[in-house]
């Protein structure tokens, strides 16, 4: 017979911890409609994850960008929410994305609620800037009024939850050349050249 | 020892003032301990997953309509296994109705990325052992027991889940401890006999 005393039995139990399975939490939120849902696109700049909550846009990520976890976990890193496949996406809503993404449609309902007011007016002068043109971080400064916040408006930028929706590449260093951006310089000057931009 | 997640009092109140946005963070700190306690107390992953799932819809149902002030002195934890519980014994109440129990012979799952080092340290026959052997408890104390060791709550909040005086709790969880010994130090590994639950 097995020698089985009171501490190895409480050790037995509380080793028992199991990880809930990995797309528990998605189904739960999902069923109580808390769940973000996300849906695969052709970009300018090749595939691009859109994720959606309600209807409204929340967050953009490029397919190669979303690195080895996926974009769930990115989108759980992030912003701490669940995001999972739309199981059936709306074939209007794919064409309107498409149409936003490669013709620079602007009229898309995008949810900054991830955002401070400050980026949000930022993001806003962003959105206003026209395709085949550009601004300087500079410009989108003194526009929102507040002339000295170049180095926050780049990071406001930098942060964008919905780029290429919301133009950030647009905006260009007042001394030359396209600046930084989050899915590599090459790629906002691929973007800025096929929009038509001149940047010096 | 499994200790309870921390700021469950600022969770509360989180959830008093935004509820769809503090439930997902319920969602993600929570279900790991009550799946670990739900699958000690059902007999397999798949009505694991129907119970936990149900446990957080009918969460979210009652907060969604109660009032700010009921919501911030809610004990987030206990709460949960109060529903937990009743919601295992629906289903097992359902399930007498069937012909026949389902046999205990389903494996646990491989161990994932999320995977804590703890679970690494129970294989897998004893996690077959002990499910057998908490399978032959009285329910009561297989209730306390896995409330206690394997979730993690104390006897007081034990007592307010269960509904039973704490006294009751805690010889709840020591005779539970005393039957596990017993059918854990009789049972031979080698021996792979299938058992069925009593619920």
């Amino acid at each position: 017979m097995n020698e089985f005393n009171e501490r190895a039995t409480v050790a037995l139990l509380e080793a028992a911890t199991d990880a809930a399975p990995s797309d528990l939490a998605g189904r739960i939120l999902d069923r109580l409609d808390l769940a973000h849902r996300w849906i695969r696109v052709e970009g300018p700049v090749g595939a691009t994850f859109v994720a959606r909550f309600r209807g409204r846009i929340t967050a953009l990520l490029l397919s190669d960008a979303a690195g080895t976890d996926g974009f769930e976990e990115w989108m759980l890193r992030r912003f701490g929410t669940v995001c999972v496949a739309d199981p059936e996406p709306d074939p209007v809503v794919v064409r309107e994305l498409t149409d936003a993404l490669t013709r620079g449609r602007t009229d898309l309902d995008v949810d900054l609620s991830s955002c401070t007011p400050f980026q949000r007016e930022v993001l806003a002068q962003a959105l206003s800037i026209p395709r085949g043109e550009v601004r300087t971080y500079g410009d989108i400064a003194r526009s929102i009024g507040r002339p000295k916040a170049t180095r926050a408006v780049g990071t406001a930028l930098g942060r964008n939850p919905v780029p290429l929706l919301v133009p950030c590449h647009r905006v260009v260093p007042a001394g030359g050349g396209v600046g930084n951006y989050a899915f590599g310089a090459d790629r906002k000057a691929k973007l800025l050249r096929l929009e038509g931009a001149v940047v010096a | 020892m499994a200790t309870n997640p921390a700021g469950t009092r600022d969770l509360a109140l989180r959830l008093a003032t935004d509820l769809d946005g503090a439930f997902v963070e319920l969602v993600l700190t929570r279900q790991d301990r009550l799946w670990s306690g739900v699958r000690r107390l059902v007999s397999d992953s798949a009505r694991a997953e129907d119970v936990v799932q149900e446990v957080f819809a009918r969460a979210h149902r009652a907060l969604a309509s109660w009032p700010r002030s009921r919501i911030e002195a809610l004990k987030v934890d206990g709460w949960l296994w109060t529903i937990a519980l009743n919601e295992i014994r629906n289903g097992a109440r359902n399930a007498s109705r069937r012909p026949r129990e389902v046999p205990l012979d389903e494996r646990p799952r491989p161990a994932t990325s999320a995977t804590g080092p703890e679970e690494h340290a129970l294989t897998t026959l004893d996690r077959e052992r002990l499910d057998t052997a908490l399978a032959t408890l009285p329910i009561a104390q297989r209730d306390a027991v896995v409330l206690r060791h394997v979730v993690g709550l104390g006897p007081t909040e034990i007592a307010a889940v269960v509904d039973r005086p704490v006294g009751t709790v805690k010889s709840d969880v020591h005779r539970g401890l005393t039957g596990l010994r017993r059918v854990l130090g009789e049972d031979d590994p080698a021996d792979p006999e299938p058992r069925r639950i009593q619920r």
